[in-house]
């Protein structure tokens, strides 16, 4: 009973937690915009070399075995229904629909989430955020958005990477282990992926990048107390990362592939 | 070959961890798992939802390309409950989980408790490390689970409400489409992924260096390596499951 009691009042706390967090989110987002829509250029460009840099690896790692996933759960539902020349479309269309922008954008959050927003709350910790200001340097237009938009910038072209190594992964377990034709299986990814496919997935990792960095970057600016702080918000800055980006995925599919009777 | 190291180091501190497990503080480790699930639990239930909700949209829009909307149910419970739904459940537990365990510890080890701990003559092994590395272990598939059924309900509401599929229909395939050995699978996957979480975040709070920079830096190798980590364990148990890999 107590337990049952406990788990709705933590519940209760989570949600009030999380729509509070979304507003202050939301006007963070805009202030950051008012005072750094152009953000100057040689932060931002660090910024976009740092981020590419730490992520590159990571996102090579995860997609390569996901991609090798895809084609071994695809190849044993294709076999069964016998369309072994439907596998090459299942793999890119999963690839460039889903895997690639979600994984390149969970990887970026894994990783530059949790070092964008411990680097700006160690900075709000050691007051250097304070000193920016004193100094009359605006930290949220130095600091704070060039991280905004490097994230923008930087994660299409991590998905563009994604998608390449998620067709890899799944050519050569597709080639390798299950005995497909390599040529007619890379054909048919090419076949399958069209421009407007392309296109969705840049929108999609474009709006997940920038998701991710305002909210690894929301909860650095107002991160407090010392290393605490510091760790809670990274803690804060990985999960807030991963529901927005889930969030944003749905509403996205629902307007770029979806029948929505919802919206219509 | 410093990676090399520091691999080594991470398996004698893991097999460290296992030899104090008859020693462990079971108190501590029934009041972490508590606490762990519950603050875990509304962020593992909405990201499954929206999981689940996702994975509806895109297989219905491909589905519909073969003209066969009528097999949303079974691609719902091949594709969602064998794979998707427990890796982002497991993905999302242990980002939150590892992140902060890692930056707790990482906390003590940065103000020196954990020193402080020792020379009271208090292994911090077992009374602080090994209680929270067993309780992510035991709470992941536990939260797992729900987030798969979260997940199902959710493409269910989504495929009925939203895209117009039949329920009866829908819920039918979706459940003959369920294999016990699905279930299995997922358990052991998230089993394995709490594990991970715990031991990895654990480590590196254990071993950070000094200072707030220290804490941000361990819960930052903490989820990527979990998640590297995590992709390769989750292909190999996919083949020891479903075999065809080699």
């Amino acid at each position: 009973m107590e337990l049952a009691r406990d788990a709705l009042a933590a519940l209760g706390e989570g949600a009030r937690d999380l729509c509070a967090g979304a507003a202050r989110l939301m006007l963070f987002v805009v202030s950051v915009l008012r005072h750094g829509a152009l953000p100057p250029a040689g932060p931002l460009a660090e910024q976009c070399w740092v981020l590419s840099r730490q992520c590159v690896l990571p996102v090579t790692l995860v997609v390569l075995p996901m991609g090798a996933l895809i084609s071994l759960q695809g190849a044993s539902l294709i076999e069964s229904f016998g369309v072994e020349r439907l596998l090459a479309p299942l793999v890119a269309l999963t690839a460039v629909r889903e895997l690639a922008p979600g994984f390149a954008a969970m990887m970026v959050a894994m990783q530059a989430g949790t070092a964008v927003s411990a680097e700006v709350a160690v900075m709000r910790v050691r007051e250097e955020l304070d000193a920016y200001e004193l100094m009359a340097v605006d930290p949220l237009r130095h600091v704070v958005a060039p991280r905004l938009w490097a994230g923008m910038l930087v994660a299409p072209l991590l998905s563009v990477l994604a998608l390449l190594w998620a067709v890899m992964g799944a050519w050569a377990v597709a080639v390798g282990a299950r005995g497909f034709a390599s040529r007619a299986f890379l054909e048919g990814c090419l076949v399958t992926i069209t421009p407007w496919d392309l296109a969705a997935m840049t929108i999609k990792s474009a709006v997940f990048g920038l998701v991710l960095c305002a909210v690894a970057c929301f909860e650095g600016w107002y991160a407090r107390g010392g290393a605490l702080g510091v760790g809670r918000a990274t803690n804060r800055a990985v999960v807030g990362a991963i529901l927005g980006i889930l969030m944003f995925n749905y509403v996205l599919n629902s307007l770029l592939y979806g029948a929505p009777a919802v919206f219509t | 070959m410093d990676a090399l190291a520091s691999v080594g180091a991470f398996s004698r501190f893991c097999v460290r961890g296992v030899r104090v497990l008859p020693r462990m503080d079971r108190r501590e480790t029934l009041d972490v798992a508590a606490s762990m699930a519950f603050g875990t639990l509304l962020v593992t239930l909405a990201v499954t939802a929206f999981a689940g909700a996702m994975l509806t949209v895109q297989g219905f829009a491909s589905l519909k390309a073969f003209g066969t909307p009528e097999l949303l149910g079974m691609f719902i419970s091949l594709a969602g409950v064998r794979e998707v739904f427990p890796l982002i459940a497991a993905g999302c537990i242990g980002a939150k989980l590892g992140s902060a365990l890692a930056a707790e510890v990482a906390t003590l080890r940065t103000g020196q408790q954990l020193d402080a701990l020792e020379v009271m003559g208090i292994e911090p092994l077992e009374h602080l490390l090994m209680p929270r590395m067993t309780a992510a272990t035991l709470v992941t598939p536990l939260l797992a689970g729900l987030g798969v059924l979260c997940g199902l309900g959710a493409s269910g509401v989504i495929a009925t409400l939203q895209l117009g599929v039949d329920p009866g229909a829908f819920w039918a395939r979706a459940l003959d489409s369920i294999h016990p050995r699905d279930i299995a699978a997922g358990l052991t996957k998230a089993l394995a992924f709490g594990a991970l979480t715990g031991s990895l975040g654990c480590w590196h709070g254990y071993t950070a260096g000094s200072g707030p920079w220290a804490v941000g830096r361990a819960a930052n190798l903490t989820v990527v390596q979990l998640m590297v980590v995590g992709a390769l364990v989750n292909l190999l148990l996919s083949h020891l499951f479903y075999g065809g890999l080699l």
